[in-house]
């Protein structure tokens, strides 16, 4: 009897170990999915406490001074478009998420945010040298294409948006570049797909948003990376590229993940595309859903700034991003799965309606609100 | 029966501890905090402690409860079918 009694109990152990956490902690998955308004309102504000803080460089710790500086400009960037793509979505929270995305526009406009890529540019800075003689030659990929991005939704969202001119001049400084060469510099001697497909989405976002054709050099550059950047057997994008245009990296699950949410306002299909790869690398434990970071083909790397953590072939940043991908692309089991990991290590807790992920830290907000508020029909 | 009630003792414990522990690791800022360097013991300490806490409850806690819920059915049973002692 008592074999049967210790028996029943671990069966019922792994059951509810296998059947119910899962669930528990993806309850709120199809709200998000749907785009539910008030959970959008409280992560909303939640990301403003951070915003109006200001930030600085010292909230961040990552060991090099210029990664804080990306740091510090990321979480400007992806609360920006958080605070836009829920604008977009609702016309209740626009007034207010419109002003929120300008105070990130105007931070990430100081010479503070600034100072990373001035420095990683030799001393050029990215805005300044729009007008100068060294445009043309400096790509600020960098700091451009993602500044751009936020400049284009705000945009789209306020056709006499005050930062129409900046937008108007980065477009034209990308324009000019794409013409010379289809992979431009994030930093002096180094190239990133992914970093081009936020400068290639910026552009996609500002034909929307200015109604004017610039369709040949997103075909131009998708062509590209259709027929160099992805891998043949996981369809992966590469993560890096060399000078002579060959991939330099593996292609990795953060970046594809990253890539197929900013070429959703660019070129579908190619976000599509991407998607679908980062997707085939999505497994599960116990219901709790994941994106491998290396293909499970492939001989696994090591973590980096990029990737986030590795556990068990598992990324941070490929799953953390895939939350957008499987929104935009309406692919509900994954988004389920991947929102269920994301409540169990985030641990979002409210208080006075707003809302945080107490273990994300300023940008690990930033990121899942702009993931999160992805938009399924932003061209509408 | 005395184990059964420390276990679920234990997982009621634990339940309050996430509970307490939640709110203190958001008012802190204990991420942004750790992240801005900070490497106070007290602050890792509690950043520690709670990702243990909270991952033991929303894992492991169903299961517990299930069993113990399950078994407590079981021995239910059995003893109802159990002819009367004289």
């Amino acid at each position: 009897m008592r074999v049967i009694r210790i028996g029943l109990g671990l069966a019922l152990f792994l059951l509810g170990v296998m059947t119910l956490p899962h669930r528990y902690c993806a309850r709120e998955a199809s709200r998000w999915f749907e785009g539910d308004e008030a959970l959008q309102a409280e992560l909303g504000r939640g990301l403003e406490r951070w915003v109006h803080r200001p930030l600085t460089t010292a909230a961040f710790h990552t060991g090099s001074a210029s990664y804080d500086g990306e740091w510090l400009f990321g979480t400007y960037v992806m609360a920006g478009l958080g605070f836009g793509q829920s604008a977009l979505e609702h016309d209740a929270l626009k007034e207010r998420h419109l002003r929120l995305m300008g105070e990130c526009i105007d931070r990430l406009l100081s010479p503070e945010v600034r100072a990373f890529d001035r420095q990683r540019w030799h001393g050029d800075d990215p805005i300044d040298a729009l007008d100068s003689a060294a445009d043309g030659k400096a790509d600020h990929t960098s700091y451009l294409g993602y500044m751009n991005l936020v400049l284009s939704l705000h945009r789209q969202l306020d056709p006499k948006s005050r930062f129409a001119a900046l937008n108007d001049r980065i477009t034209a400084h990308f324009e000019r570049r794409y013409a010379t060469t289809l992979m431009l510099e994030t930093y002096p001697g180094e190239r990133y797909p992914v970093d081009n497909a936020a400068a290639i989405g910026s552009i996609g976002l500002y034909a929307l948003a200015t109604h004017t054709d610039h369709s040949a050099v997103i075909r131009r550059w998708a062509a590209l990376v259709k027929s160099r950047y992805l891998d043949a057997e996981s369809g992966l994008l590469s993560q890096s590229v060399r000078a002579d245009g060959e991939p330099s990296d593996q292609p990795r699950g953060s970046g594809t993940a990253l890539g197929a949410y900013f070429l959703s306002f660019a070129d579908p299909e190619l976000s599509h595309t991407l998607y679908l790869a980062a997707a085939r690398q999505h497994r599960t434990v116990l219901g709790f859903g994941a994106i491998r970071e290396y293909a499970a083909t492939a001989v696994a790397g090591h973590g980096d700034v990029d990737s986030g953590p590795i556990a068990f072939g598992f990324g941070v940043s490929a799953s953390g991003f895939s939350l957008s991908g499987s929104r935009i692309h309406r692919d509900r089991a994954v988004f389920s799965s991947l929102y269920a990991t994301t409540y169990l290590f985030g641990a979002p807790y409210t208080s006075d309606g707003a809302r945080e992920l107490v273990t994300g830290g300023p940008i690990g907000n930033a990121i899942l609100f702009a993931m999160l508020t992805a938009q399924p029909q932003v061209q509408r | 029966m005395k184990r059964r009630w420390r276990w679920l003792g234990f997982v009621a414990a634990l339940i309050i501890l996430h509970g307490v522990l939640l709110p203190i690791f958001a008012q802190e800022h204990i991420v942004a905090s750790l992240l801005g360097g900070s490497g106070e013991a007290w602050r890792l300490g509690i950043a520690v402690l709670f990702i243990v806490t909270r991952l033991c409850v929303l894992l492991l806690v169903p299961g517990i409860v299930l069993a113990h819920v399950g078994i407590l059915v079981y021995d239910a049973l059995r003893r109802s079918s159990k002819p009367p002692q004289k």
